[in-house]
């Protein structure tokens, strides 16, 4: 083992000579800031004239520097130790001497470190403000239907078409006006025609035959609601009696009903029919 | 340069508050307990309409299917009705010797209570029966269904038609 270490030692000399060279100056630069030396060669020229100072001063900084991270980095502690008790006399000196670099970095890299900070911050300002307009228009595009969700007003419309289906379909020949005030308070637009399609032919016949329908509803539920349109399904009951000769009949009826509210009432604007004849289903769509 | 670095710093923080705050809103509004109500209303209302379908749908020659079918969809109440005579049904239903098919026009939850995993549904269904070389029928009719949310999701405990007079 020996012999195959020291062989290697001679032959790095021509590469290796910058090495050594950087290892005699560190050598040679140690001993001038060595404890010993570096006390008297910098405390002299800070009290003769300034001039002297300033020179020696420079020349201490540039010997210094360099050497400062060298140091630590592959000095040995006791070293390290040394040379920071000598240090602590010139405090003034060695805070120009870390004051004058700091400045000279600074001026180097300035184009880059200054704008570089500021540049950053903008871009991530403007990732955050499309990713926070991303989140805005998401949060609102959230959006559910309202049925049984909001179940005082889903309670509200199913009541109020409830009411206004059973009014304006129930009738009696001896009472025609409380029907239609009914029909035109709590039907709007479409529906208003829709009714009168259905309902026209039996208000025709109603007066001789004597009719009462009576229409109630078995069972409903609002299937939609969004803001103020509301769907509703009701089932209901009718049953008609000629009170000529008390003959009655019965039948049921499934409707699909729109539903908007018109200042705090719910009112019907479309009546879909399930199970309607033909007939019925062309005088709706007329409408 | 400072000042440039203090407004980009600046308007850094302001947008991820703007960021910070409509991402929370976006979390909340996303999973309100008023959106997984509305998704469990949702999720009643299709199992329902599906279960409904499926036992207004029968075919004579494929009764043990159609049996299975409707056990599947169905708990409680009504499966122990199905289960309790099925032989009597099945042969019933071989004998009528007819082919239904149904499908569900419109439907609506009535009530849905979320805890308790119980809701209600209308549904208007229009059934076509199809006699063994006879001529087709087509109904139109209402039903009332209850729904019970098992392991399995939503299912059928009690079906009916809701006649007139009810």
């Amino acid at each position: 083992m020996p012999p195959s270490r020291r062989r290697p030692i001679p032959t790095p000399p021509a590469g290796g000579r910058p090495k050594v060279a950087g290892l005699n100056r560190r050598a040679s630069a140690e001993p001038a800031v060595s404890p010993s030396d570096a006390p008297s060669p910098v405390v002299e020229p800070v009290e003769p004239v300034g001039e002297a100072v300033e020179s020696a001063g420079e020349a201490v900084v540039e010997d210094v520097t360099p050497e400062v991270e060298p140091v630590a980095e592959d000095l040995k502690a006791p070293e390290a130790l040394d040379w920071t008790p000598s240090a602590t006399p010139k405090k003034k000196a060695a805070a120009a001497v870390k004051a004058e670099p700091a400045d000279q970095v600074d001026a180097a890299e300035a184009p880059f470190r200054g704008w570089m900070i500021p540049a950053a911050l903008l871009v991530v300002a403007v990732l955050l403000g499309a990713l926070g307009t991303f989140f805005l228009m998401k949060s609102r595009s959230v959006s559910y239907d309202a049925a049984l969700v909001d179940s005082a007003t889903t309670s509200e419309v199913n009541g109020q078409i409830r009411e206004a289906v059973e009014k304006s379909f129930s009738y009696n020949f001896a009472d025609v006006e409380s029907t239609e005030k009914a029909a035109k308070e709590l039907l709007t637009g479409k529906a208003l025609c829709q009714y009168n399609a259905v309902f026209g032919p039996v208000k025709e016949v109603a007066p001789q035959q004597k009719l009462v329908v009576t229409v109630r509803v078995v069972s409903s539920a609002v299937s939609s609601l969004k803001d103020d349109h509301a769907t509703v399904l009701v089932f209901a009951d009718q049953v008609t009696t000629r009170t000529t000769d008390n003959q009655s009949g019965g039948g049921t009826a499934m409707l699909r009903v729109s539903a908007v509210d018109d200042g705090g009432r719910w009112k019907i604007d479309n009546m879909e029919m399930f199970g309607a004849t033909a007939e019925q289903n062309r005088q709706l769509q007329g409408c | 340069m400072r000042i440039f670095t203090v407004v980009a710093a600046v308007l850094a923080v302001l947008t991820f508050g703007y960021a910070a705050y409509f991402g929370v809103a976006w979390y909340s509004a996303s999973n309100s307990s008023s959106a997984s109500f509305a998704s469990v209303r949702d999720e009643a209302l299709r199992s329902g309409q599906v279960g409904v379908t499926n036992f207004l749908t029968l075919d004579y020659k494929k009764v043990d299917e159609d049996l299975r079918r409707w056990l599947n969809s169905s708990t409680g109440e009504l499966r122990a009705e199905i289960d309790k005579d099925k032989d009597s049904r099945k042969k019933q239903l071989v004998d009528a010797k007819s082919v239904t098919t149904s499908k569900v026009l419109d439907a609506a939850i009535t009530e849905l209570d979320d805890r308790a995993g119980s809701a209600s549904m209308i549904a208007v269904v229009e059934s076509t029966v199809t006699p063994d070389g006879g001529q087709q029928v087509t109904k139109i009719n209402r039903y009332l269904t209850k729904l019970t949310r098992t392991e399995d999701g939503w299912k059928l405990s009690q079906l009916g038609p809701l006649r007139a007079g009810v």
